[in-house]
């Protein structure tokens, strides 16, 4: 918990209004129900569980691809490493039952979400050429017009999914190590968690997997499976077009937390008094790090990205135009009456602050006071030139 | 380390020392401070009481538990210390003015 609460992308993603610290949040409570209701599948685990699912279904769509690779990870796992555990008991129906108990909660919740609205999944009427062009069967096409325009529940998450996906398909204006992409990287998300979590944390956390991993066949099945979630999001990650940064991959640190933590406590068991004093070493390492990043969490990145972290992550990573209000007071002492501004953010220029100001142009040479954000001078330039 | 091995409990006392531990696991258990079925996948769903065993571990061992609460309001307390320093930041915001219509003025346009 302690490793938990001094992530500095942690606390900086949760004093921020948007839906990335929820879902990290959410997918953590339903990734342990899941395991408790693996453990003991009854009937009060099951509604918690299933209630747990909605909520994360609910706060952000990559939750759903999120918990389905960790839940089909975790069965396949168990199945390859420790089959008799999963197999053992012998009481599949239960299982079945109590799973299907866990899906009617959380479509129940997931429509209660949604105010129980009815919608058709398509909104026409008596036109859909898509449909039309399957074939010239006009009782099979008034068979499909009438599935399509008959009201059911959800299909805002329907509709919601395939925008996603779409998006997903098209990609999103990335930026990493100087190069701007927008299909995005592979090794996108390793070196963000690589530059954006304390050193002592990462060390932790490998130290925990090898753990876990050399004793795959004899650890309790929960440490497997909760060494497999992080493992099974950032895979996600890796596949996915859209590569905006930490917050994407927030859901991972709360697992992350546990294996560090395992490391830790582990490491007290282990001969020699060594291995101890390290893991506390590492974990104070990973807390003094955070107080020290107080109060820019938000664009924290650690020793190894050394001193210049806009070579490596721009955008929300390092400036999400958190430090408008800086400027504005910087401004002032200096006794700035004229500033050139380009800020990438979600502030009201008009409401800040600032003293007289105009917006900056891509192709403008300009004199005076210039105010621009990293993500204009990083990414715009490494895409078309702009603000070079 | 030679020392201690010779110097060890010996056969007889080994076995006291596992008597004694697998007492205490059972005391610890019956007080809810482990769980009984832990590593046993499809346990007995009659040793499944949630909200009793939280609140016999509770009254058992409160200090994880104060320490957990220590825990989050410190991190609450330097998240709300960032307040005065950012400009406000958020993200989606037709979502989140829906949120806040509807915590307002009871309705929402989504």
């Amino acid at each position: 918990m302690l490793l938990f609460t001094s992530l500095p992308p942690i606390l900086g993603h949760a004093g921020v209004a948007t839906l990335d610290m929820a879902c990290a949040a959410t997918m953590a409570a339903a990734l342990y129900q899941f395991v408790r209701w693996l453990e003991n599948p009854v009937w009060g685990r099951s509604v918690v569980f299933g209630g747990a699912l909605g909520l994360a279904f609910l706060s952000k769509f990559s939750s759903l691809a999120f918990l389905a690779a960790c839940g089909a990870g975790a069965v396949i796992c168990l199945a390859a490493v420790q089959p008799r555990t999963l197999f053992a008991s012998g009481r599949l129906w239960p299982r079945v039952r109590h799973g299907l108990i866990a899906i009617g909660v959380t479509f129940l919740l997931m429509w209660a979400g949604y105010r129980f609205n009815l919608t058709p999944l398509s909104e026409r009427g008596g036109s859909h050429p898509s449909l039309d062009r399957l074939g010239a069967n006009s009782l099979l096409r008034k068979a499909a017009h009438r599935v399509f325009e008959v009201p059911l529940p959800l299909m805002e998450v329907v509709k919601g999914v395939e925008e996603g996906y779409q998006h997903d398909r098209q990609g999103h204006d990335s930026y990493l190590l100087g190069q701007y992409r927008k299909t995005g990287w592979w090794s996108f998300f390793p070196v963000v968690l690589g530059v954006k979590t304390p050193i002592g944390f990462l060390v932790l956390t490998v130290a925990g997997m090898v753990m876990v991993s050399k004793r795959l066949r004899r650890s309790p099945w929960q440490q497997v499976v909760t060494a497999m979630f992080p493992l099974a999001i950032l895979a996600v990650c890796i596949t996915s077009r859209i590569d905006l940064g930490v917050r994407h991959i927030l859901s991972i640190y709360p697992a992350l937390a546990v294996i560090a933590g395992h490391a830790v406590s582990r490491s007290f068991g282990l001969r020699g008094r060594l291995s101890a004093v390290l893991s506390i070493v590492l974990a104070c390492s990973a807390v003094i790090d955070s107080w020290l990043a107080h109060p820019d969490y938000l664009a924290y990145f650690n020793q190894a990205a050394g001193g210049h972290p806009e070579r490596i992550l721009c955008e929300s990573d390092l400036d999400w135009g958190q430090d408008l209000h800086r400027l504005s007071q910087r401004l002032k002492a200096h006794g700035v009456d004229r500033v050139a501004v380009r800020y990438f953010g979600t502030a009201l220029l008009e409401k800040s602050d600032l003293p007289q100001y105009r917006i900056l142009l891509p192709d403008e040479k300009p004199d005076g006071y210039i105010a621009i954000s990293a993500r204009f001078i990083r990414l715009g330039c490494a895409k078309d030139g702009a603000y070079c | 380390m030679t020392g201690r091995i010779l110097d060890g409990p010996g056969e007889e006392g080994l076995q006291r020392k596992r008597q004694t531990k697998a007492q205490t696991t059972q005391a610890k258990a019956a007080a809810g401070m482990i769980p009984s079925n832990v590593g046993d996948l499809g346990a007995n769903p009659a040793q499944s009481q949630p909200g009793s065993r939280t609140a016999v571990r509770l009254a058992a061992r409160p200090g994880p538990y104060v320490a957990v609460l220590l825990l989050v309001a410190v991190s609450v307390a330097r998240i709300a210390a960032t307040y005065t320093t950012f400009t406000a930041v958020y993200d989606e915001p037709a979502r989140v003015a829906s949120g806040m219509q509807w915590l307002g003025q009871g309705t929402c346009t989504p």
